[in-house]
C-alpha cells in the first residue's frame, strides 16, 4: 500500500499546491493540489528511508538505481532538510544531464518548496543545477525559476531565502531574463508588503546592478538622481505608513549608500529635501535614529 | 497588505443580521479556504454584535486585525485585514460602503436580507487593496476623523464578564463540525491562528 503511494507522489502531473492537513484518508488530489495527511506523512518518511537505506546496501544494478532514484525523488519532498537525498539527486544528474532532464529535476525541487516554502536546501540545489548546467539553461527555465520566487514569497511572509535566490538569479543569468520588468515588479511589490525588508534588499540589489550596467560608468549625477527617487519613493510611503520598520530601515540604507560614495549632488537636490524636512519635522524621534541622515544634509537636530 | 474580509450588519438591539459581505481567501491553502472563510464570518459575527451603536473597535489577534463600526442608525461594518492595512483607511472604507450600501437597498427593504454582493462594492473592495491609491481617489485625507477607536490585543479581551470563547464557539451556528474540531485542536497546540 505504501509503495502505491509512493508511485502516486511521483508520477503527479502539475501540482499548484501540496499541503499537509488533518484528514483521514492519507492522500486527496484535488484541482490541482494535492493534501497529504499529517498522521501518514512522518510514517511514510520513515518507511521511504528505510527503503531508500535497503535498496543502497545492495549490489549496483540498474533496478537499484531506478528505485534509489524514484525513492529519493520522494524523500526530498518527505524530509527536505535531510542533505543525504539531495546528495543522491546530485549524484544522479552529474551521470546524465540534458535539457529535458534538467528542466525535470528543477520541477522535482519546486515540489518540497510548495510545502516548506523557506527551504534552504531546495533553492540551493536550483542553484548548484543550474550552476553547474549553464549551457543549458533556457529563458523558459529562468522564467520559471522567477515565478518559483515569487510564489515562495508571497506564501511566506519575508522569506529571506526566495528573495536571496532570486538576486543570485539576476545576477548569474541577466541576459535571459527582463530586467526593467523585475525592476517595475520589484516597486508594486514594495508598495504592498511594507514590511518585507529583504523584498526591499532585493529592490535595492537590483538597483545596484543597473549601476554596473551601462557601458560607460554611469556618472555620479545619474547614480544620484536615481537614488533620490528612491528616497522620494521611500519618503512617500513612510509618510502613509510612518508605523513600519522595514521602510526606515531601508530608507536609511539608501541615505548610507549615498553618504558613503560621497553622492554630494544627492545633498543639493532640492526637490527631495521638501520631503525630508517633512519626515522630519512629523517623525522627529524616529528621524533621529541616523546621524548620518542629518549629517548628510546639515539638518541640526 | 490585504483585505480579507467586509461585512454589514443590521444591528438591533443587541443582536446583528447580516446584511452583505465579501470575502477574498485566495491567498489561503486550497484546503483551508473553507475553514478560513467560516472563522472569517464567525469572527465578523462576533465583532458585530459586541459593537454597539457610535462605538469603534479594533481587535488585533496574530497578524490579522478585525476592525468594527456600528453607527448610531443601526447598521454596521466589520473588516478585516492584516496588520499592514493601515487603521484610519479601513474605518473610512467602512463608512463609505455602509453609504453606499444604504443608497442601493434602503433600510425599509432590510427584511429581505442577506443580499448579494452588490457590484459597485466589490470594485471598490478590489480597489482599496491598495489603501494608498484608494485614499488618493477617493480624498478623503482632509477629514481628520477624530472619533476613539477602542483597541484590543486580543479576541478574547473582547467578550464580557463570565463569557468563554470556547463555548461561544462550541454555540455557533456559523461553524461547522469540522472548523469547530479544528479550533480545538490549533488551540491545544498553540499553532497559528486562522482569523481567531
Amino acid at each position: 500500500w505504501y509503495q502505491r503511494r509512493v508511485r502516486a507522489l511521483t508520477t503527479q502531473p502539475i501540482l499548484d499546491s501540496i499541503s499537509l492537513l488533518d484528514i483521514s484518508e492519507p492522500i486527496i488530489l484535488e484541482c490541482g493540489h494535492l493534501g497529504i495527511s499529517k498522521k501518514i506523512f512522518k510514517s511514510l518518511g520513515l518507511y521511504a528511508h528505510d527503503q531508500f537505506n535497503s535498496y543502497s546496501a545492495l549490489p549496483d544494478s540498474e533496478e537499484k538505481q531506478e528505485n534509489l532514484d524514484k525513492l529519493s525523488s520522494v524523500l526530498i519532498l518527505l524530509n527536505p532538510d535531510d542533505s543525504r537525498y539531495w546528495c543522491h539527486r546530485k549524484r544522479v544528474c552529474r551521470d546524465s544531464m540534458n535539457a529535458t532532464l534538467l528542466e525535470a529535476e528543477l520541477w522535482l525541487t519546486s515540489h518540497p518548496l510548495k510545502l516548506k516554502p523557506k527551504s534552504p536546501e531546495a533553492f540551493s540545489h536550483c542553484k548548484w543545477l543550474l550552476r553547474n548546467n549553464s549551457s543549458l539553461v533556457t529563458h523558459t527555465i529562468i522564467r520559471d525559476q522567477l515565478a518559483l520566487c515569487h510564489k515562495t514569497a508571497v506564501q511566506y511572509k519575508q522569506n529571506y531565502y526566495s528573495w536571496t535566490h532570486r538576486i543570485w538569479l539576476v545576477k548569474n543569468f541577466r541576459p535571459l531574463l527582463d530586467f526593467d520588468r523585475e525592476l517595475a515588479a520589484s516597486k508594486t511589490w514594495i508598495e504592498s508588503h511594507i514590511s518585507d525588508f529583504s523584498g526591499m534588499n532585493y529592490r535595492f540589489n537590483l538597483i545596484l546592478i543597473s549601476f554596473s550596467i551601462s557601458p560607460d560608468v554611469l556618472s555620479k549625477k545619474s547614480m544620484s538622481k536615481i537614488l533620490v527617487q528612491e528616497i522620494i519613493f521611500m519618503c512617500e510611503l513612510i509618510t502613509f505608513y510612518p508605523d513600519h520598520e522595514a521602510l526606515w530601515s531601508y530608507l536609511r540604507m539608501l541615505f548610507l549608500f549615498c553618504d558613503s560614495h560621497k553622492l554630494e549632488y544627492v545633498k543639493r537636490c532640492k526637490e527631495q529635501l521638501g520631503v525630508i524636512e517633512k519626515i522630519k519635522n512629523s517623525y522627529a524621534d524616529r528621524f533621529r535614529g541616523s546621524l548620518i541622515i542629518a549629517n548628510l544634509f546639515g539638518i541640526s537636530l | 497588505m490585504k483585505i480579507l474580509s467586509l461585512s454589514i450588519w443590521k444591528k438591533e438591539s443587541e443582536k446583528a443580521e447580516e446584511l452583505m459581505s465579501i470575502h477574498e481567501v485566495s491567498e489561503f491553502g486550497y484546503f483551508q479556504r473553507s475553514t478560513v472563510l467560516e472563522f472569517l464570518k464567525f469572527t465578523s459575527s462576533f465583532m458585530a454584535t459586541r459593537t454597539t451603536p457610535g462605538e469603534r473597535k479594533s481587535v488585533k489577534e496574530k497578524e490579522y486585525i478585525c476592525h468594527s463600526l456600528t453607527k448610531s442608525d443601526g447598521i454596521g461594518g466589520v473588516l478585516i485585514c492584516d496588520e499592514e492595512y493601515p487603521q484610519r483607511v479601513a474605518f473610512t472604507f467602512i463608512l463609505k460602503v455602509l453609504d453606499d450600501f444604504v443608497k442601493v437597498h434602503p433600510k425599509s427593504s432590510w427584511s429581505r436580507a442577506p443580499f448579494a454582493e452588490i457590484p459597485e462594492i466589490r470594485q471598490q473592495f478590489v480597489l482599496y487593496q491598495d489603501p494608498r491609491q484608494a485614499d488618493s481617489l477617493t480624498s478623503i485625507q482632509g477629514d481628520l476623523d477624530e472619533t476613539k477607536v477602542i483597541l484590543y490585543n486580543t479576541i478574547e479581551q473582547v467578550l464580557e464578564r463570565g463569557e468563554k470563547l470556547d463555548d461561544i464557539v462550541a454555540k455557533s451556528e456559523n461553524l461547522s463540525a469540522t472548523s469547530k474540531q479544528f479550533y480545538k485542536t490549533a488551540k491545544s497546540t498553540n499553532s497559528c491562528c486562522i482569523i481567531l
